[in-house]
């Protein structure tokens, strides 16, 4: 189209003229002033009575509506009259600005008075932030003139920015803030003033999306020509703009009111989700650190219902509380009970690092790929060696069904003694893998009270093979090389200097196994306390060295994990472990399922943490540093919430760890015969996986594949965004920029395909191009366009439309043909890297 | 509109949160009040889609290179208003390739009917087709859109100007010893009908003589019979396949050039027909053109027919009729060349904006090529 003096040519020769003529049929229509004035009303008397009634400010309600009303009328009457009658303005802040000048002191003093109110509320103390003394002036007189002049201020603010050019904006940052300082407090204003307010929010951002001042020019005419588009002008506008703020506000009232009649009839009140909700929230937020992101981020998703995604962490430290939701996390079916508490274990720590429990390195496992090629061939894994020892008893066969909530759920929670099966697959020597770890059966022996074989190890033990001695040898190697691994810290030295006492040894220098074990579990009954909220470790602080030296305050991974450490300074091979434990108490009558088996809900309450020391000959056993003691009462945390949710939050009760004088006969006859499991040579899954945690290549993939997905978006926007921008620029309403637009494109154009000016002068470069190019123009086309373009950059006179359509229309054209000749790749790049096509 | 979507959902999400971590009724209330203000947003939008209408309006004929007036009725039968709302109007030539649209930013009052008015002229003769295309209607908050699409379109046929011809009509060719029309301007033999009654001149007629005025009247007053006249002329237009920016000037020139020459036609008493292709009843049509107005009566008609005529073919029984043929078209093909020729009686002129090359005059086959800018020229030339 062309375009001389606002009247659009279409190459038909068609002529859009550049005025529009607008009627309408009914005049009639709801006077100006009323919407107006109704929603300045709601933006007004809402400020100001927020403020009052929020903070409780003493004053006279009835000097304080006389004012606003006063202000409010006056305002809104010059601000919708002719702009002359603005004049008054001058008069009336030369008035405010005399009155602040004399009452200066005065008004000074009414500032402290009210916000001495309003601080001693905030920072819920009795002290004031200002002591002003003056006897010449009452308290209330001069609260009332500093409220005066303020709603003077706010009055003239608000009628301006909503009668005369309503902007929300505006409109919103200066109404906002008075009542943002209280709420974030707590502090609630009247509802009535808020939803005043809200309405008033509203309806002036309807008319201010109505664009109505948009298109403003001094010209007469009713419509703005931008390009080929008709805009009407705001006397075309206001008076539907105004009309939708009115109907806006009207919903607003209506809304809010059945909304409130409802709330208050039905008596409404939240429920215990919500306010559950709430305390995960909270707990989760204050407990949110950036030295665990992803932690804290899958307990925020937690907090928010999404929880059946599972937290997997074992960095230590990390929490300041531990909070329980109370939910069923693992369901266990039994077809007989359990005589004694039995763990399940799913996560094995062997390394730890000062902060957290880690797996060995993969090359570690490599030096001692002899051992597990062993175990590989022999089917004699380490999680088996205590079933070995115990398999020959007369220890009955309990079958279980394991399901869990979790849909990330990694581990396979089994206990000790549980009978291998030929699908197991072995972690190294940490835990077993069995199909899907949300639903999972296998059986076990029912004895599970091994705290005999700690006392009775020591006294000439009896050496429980069950397993081949060459797998026992070969792993006791591995195990002194992992599992006495303390770290070289200053810390960790102090520690194992502090407690020297506790380690018991034989002459020969080997550790009294149960006697250090007792002492270390006693010392860290009696100097530590077991809470649920021991508060965060400093990052720079060794977790053990900080639990045992300064906060003497932790939960179960507190204990275990010094117990653990201690154990490995005093020379017992120990390690982490984390499961769930299940209580001969909850084979109540009530758990009983009409089969005749039992059915156990496990809360995350019942999630723990434990020790299992290595006997020689016998294999892990798990052994309890959490004092017994601690968990034999209820506690109900006092947490720092805005409400104090309807959860209580319970201990697990976890087995009591106490000396068995008598072992079942059954124990004591155990044989210690070296068992062949040439039949289980082949019935052993002997593949070894690599480290139950997520696998640096899934992380690695998974942030490969966000980080594609990312790049993609960002290419798609900015090809979308430079499309726009050439577009833009070729149908602009100034035709030289046009041309010129469309010359340096096919500049691009032509770079692209090599063809580069390099030191020739346009006009040469136009030849050369062309001879060079045939395939792309045909005749002078493109000698012709670098003419327009001169002309362009360089001439006085204006291009005419039909040179610079030409122009844009070979580019285009150009584009299209080079594009079609590239192969796929070259068309990726040229699309979306150079954005050229 | 997706950004303030977007913002709008955050101020949902925001609510919801503001509802779950603070534990008073005044949460609840929010997050009703920004659950339900987007379901009222929804029903304004879903109001506008059956309560708004639109129409389009204009004269059926203009002149080219004079503005003609469009009008858009708006008719909103709802009580919301819609400050936001872009009607887009599509207008073209039908001849043309070329589709333009411009967009009208307007407000829509509530039960109201309102009227924008805007103006169009084109520099070349056709069909101009005007027609809106949507109106598109936004909430309050924008939030949501509705499209409302309009089948209402108008057209408007564009006349074309007319130009003086340089030249004078062969009188003789046209004048007749028999018929039923008789010349306004010229006298002749035809006794059945007086053109005019004067008083004696010497040399006139004695057997001229009107006895019975002159008795009355005491002088000698003598009869001047009637010349009666034929047309023996047709001029025929043709439309060419396909529609296109080159093709619409030619077609402009073709309607200018057979225009100007009835007219001329006209001035002269050259009574003549005028013959175009009736696309909607699939038939040639010939009109008798006595005056202008039977002139203007069949460029609408010719103008209406649109593209996609091809006149020779359907002419070729009675071209032998006529003493002189007029072919105009945008452009003559070689096989429409030898048609013509056929006919060896008849004077034929073929004006043309494209020729082949081929093409030569003959005895009475005559070639002119018909230059928009040099219009004039060519018009005398076809004359001579």
């Amino acid at each position: 189209m062309k375009q001389n003096n606002n009247i659009y040519i279409s190459e038909d020769g068609i002529n859009l003229t550049d005025h529009l003529t607008m009627t309408v049929s009914r005049k009639k229509s709801i006077p100006r002033f009323i919407p107006m004035l109704l929603i300045s009303f709601c933006g007004v008397f809402g400020t100001v009575f927020s403020f009052i009634t929020m903070f409780d400010i003493p004053c006279s309600i009835g000097q304080i509506i006389y004012y606003t009303s006063l202000f409010y009328a006056a305002f809104s009457a010059i601000f919708l009259a002719p702009k002359k009658v603005w004049l008054l303005l001058l008069p009336i802040l030369s008035v405010y600005e005399i009155i602040l000048y004399r009452k200066w002191n005065d008004f000074l003093y009414g500032f402290m008075l009210v916000y001495n109110k309003i601080y001693v509320q905030l920072s819920k103390t009795h002290t004031e932030y200002f002591s002003p003394k003056r006897r010449d002036i009452m308290p209330s007189d001069a609260r009332m003139l500093f409220l005066a002049m303020a709603i003077f201020l706010i009055t003239v603010i608000l009628c301006y920015v909503t009668i005369t050019k309503p902007n929300f904006f505006m409109g919103f940052l200066f109404s906002f803030p008075f009542i943002e300082l209280g709420l974030y407090y707590g502090k609630v204003p009247a509802y009535w003033c808020i939803f005043l307010l809200i309405a008033y929010w509203v309806s002036l951002l309807s008319i201010h999306q109505s664009g109505y001042y948009k298109y403003y020019s001094k010209k007469k005419s009713s419509f703005i020509k931008k390009g080929n588009n008709f805009y009407a002008k705001p006397n075309i506008k206001f008076r539907t703009a105004e009309a939708s703020g009115l109907i806006v506000l009207q919903f607003t009232v209506v809304a809010i009111t059945v909304a409130s009649l409802y709330v208050s009839l039905s008596g409404f009140t939240r429920t215990d989700k919500v306010n559950t909700m709430r305390y995960n929230i909270s707990h989760a937020v204050n407990n949110f650190t950036f030295d665990d992101v992803q932690g804290s981020l899958e307990r925020l998703s937690a907090s928010f219902g999404l929880d059946s995604v599972k937290v997997t962490t074992h960095r230590l430290g990390q929490y300041s509380t531990l909070a329980y939701t109370g939910k069923t996390d693992l369901t266990i079916k039994l077809d007989k009970t359990l005589e004694n508490n039995t763990y399940f274990k799913g996560y094995v720590g062997s390394v730890y690092s000062g902060k957290s429990w880690e797996e060995p390195e993969e090359a570690f496992y490599k030096k001692y790929n002899d051992t597990f090629d062993l175990f590989r061939n022999s089917g004699e894994f380490p999680q088996n060696f205590l079933y070995d020892a115990f398999s020959a008893s007369d220890s009955n066969i309990v079958n279980a069904e394991i399901s869990t909530r979790y849909r990330n759920e990694k581990y396979n929670y089994t206990p000790y003694n549980a009978v291998p099966e030929e699908n197991w697959s072995y972690v190294y020597d940490t835990v077993v893998k069995k199909g899907s770890p949300q639903k999972y059966s296998f059986s076990l022996l029912d004895n599970q009270d091994f705290d005999y074989l700690f006392y009775t190890y020591d006294d000439n033990a009896q050496i429980l093979y069950g397993s081949s001695l060459s797998a026992h040898d070969a792993y006791s190697e591995f195990v002194r090389d992992v599992y006495l691994d303390v770290p070289d810290t200053d810390e960790m030295k102090k520690l194992k200097s502090d407690y020297q006492y506790l380690f018991k040894k034989y002459e020969s220098g080997d550790p009294v196994v149960y006697t250090t074990l007792a002492n270390i579990k006693n010392m860290l009954a009696e100097e530590n306390t077991y809470t649920l909220s021991p508060g965060k470790t400093p990052s720079d602080r060794d977790f053990v060295s900080y639990f045992l030296t300064e906060n003497h305050k932790g939960y179960c991974v507190h204990f275990a994990t010094s117990g653990v450490m201690l154990a490995r300074m005093a020379g017992i091979p120990a390690r982490y472990a984390e499961g769930y434990v299940v209580c001969p108490e909850d084979f109540s009558n009530k758990t009983k399922l009409e089969d005749g088996s039992y059915e156990i809900k496990l809360k995350d309450n019942r999630a723990h943490a434990w020790a299992e020391i290595y006997l020689e000959g016998i294999g892990w056993v798990p052994f309890e540093f959490t004092p017994s003691a601690a968990f034999n009462s209820q506690q109900i945390e006092n947490h720092n919430k805005t409400t104090r949710p309807n959860v209580n939050i319970t201990m697990p009760t976890l087995p009591q760890v106490s000396k068995k004088t008598t072992a079942s006969q059954t124990h004591t006859t155990v044989k210690s015969t070296i068992l062949s499991h040439a039949a289980n040579k082949n019935s052993s899954v002997s593949s070894v996986h690599s480290k139950s945690n997520i696998s640096p290549v899934y992380k690695l993939s998974a942030a490969a594949v966000f980080s594609i997905i990312l790049i993609a978006l960002f290419m798609l926007l900015r090809y979308k965004h430079a499309m726009k921008k050439r577009i833009k620029g070729f149908n602009s309403a100034n035709s030289r920029q046009n041309t010129i637009n469309a010359y340096k494109y096919l500049i691009r154009l032509l770079e692209f395909i090599d063809i580069k000016a390099e030191n020739m002068e346009y006009t040469e470069f136009a030849s050369y191009a062309t001879d060079n190019s045939r395939h792309l123009f045909s005749g002078d086309e493109f000698i012709t366009v670098t003419k327009y373009a001169l002309e362009a950059s360089m001439g006085r006179h204006e291009i005419p439309y039909e040179d610079s359509k030409a122009a844009v229309k070979l580019s285009m054209k150009t584009a299209e043909k080079i594009y079609e000749r590239q192969s796929p790749f070259k068309k990726f790049y040229m699309r979306y890297i150079l954005n050229l096509y | 509109m997706i950004r303030n979507k977007i913002i709008y959902f955050i101020l949902v999400i925001s609510a919801i949160l503001f509802f779950i971590l603070y534990a008073d009724n005044l949460s609840l209330l929010l997050l009703i009040l920004s659950a339900v203000f987007p379901v009222f947003m929804g029903i304004v939008t879903i109001a506008a889609r059956i309560c708004i209408k639109a129409d389009i309006t204009s004269s059926p004929a203009a002149v080219k290179d004079t503005e003609t007036q469009y009008k858009i009725t708006v008719r909103n039968k709802s009580i919301f208003p819609y400050p936001n709302s872009i009607i887009t109007v599509e207008y073209r030539n039908i001849f043309g390739d070329d589709v333009q649209e411009f967009r009208i930013s307007v407000p829509i009052p509530p039960r109201n009917t309102q009227c924008i008015t805007f103006g169009l002229s084109s520099n070349c003769c056709g069909k101009l087709s005007v027609k809106i295309k949507n109106i598109r209607i936004y909430d309050y908050i924008k939030l949501f859109s509705a499209k409302i699409r309009c089948r209402c379109q108008c057209s408007t046929t564009i006349l074309p100007q007319t130009f003086p011809v340089k030249g004078t009509a062969n009188n003789a060719a046209i004048m007749s010893d028999e018929g039923d029309v008789f010349s306004k301007y010229h006298s002749g033999d035809d006794p059945s009908e007086i053109f005019d009654l004067k008083n004696y001149v010497p040399g006139d007629k004695i057997n001229r003589i009107h006895w019975n005025l002159t008795m009355k009247q005491d002088e000698l007053i003598t009869k001047h019979y009637s010349q009666p006249v034929e047309s023996s002329i047709l001029i025929a237009v043709d439309m060419p396949e396909t529609s296109g920016k080159d093709v619409l000037r030619h077609i402009d020139a073709a309607a200018e050039t057979a225009a100007s020459l009835s007219s001329f036609f006209i001035e002269n008493e050259a009574l003549h027909k005028l013959c175009c292709f009736d696309k909607k009843y699939g038939e040639t049509v010939l009109c008798s053109i006595t005056d202008i107005s039977d002139i203007t009566a069949y460029i609408v008609k010719l103008l209406s027919g649109g593209c996609g005529n091809n006149i020779i073919s359907a002419l070729s029984d009675s071209i032998g009729k006529y003493s002189k043929f007029y072919y105009i078209a945008p452009s003559v093909s070689d096989s429409d060349i030898k048609k013509l020729s056929e006919y060896a009686d008849t004077e034929k002129t073929i004006a043309a904006a494209d020729i082949p090359e081929s093409a030569t005059d003959s005895e009475n086959l005559k070639f002119i090529k018909i230059e928009p800018e040099r219009l004039e020229t060519c018009l005398s030339q076809i004359i001579m």
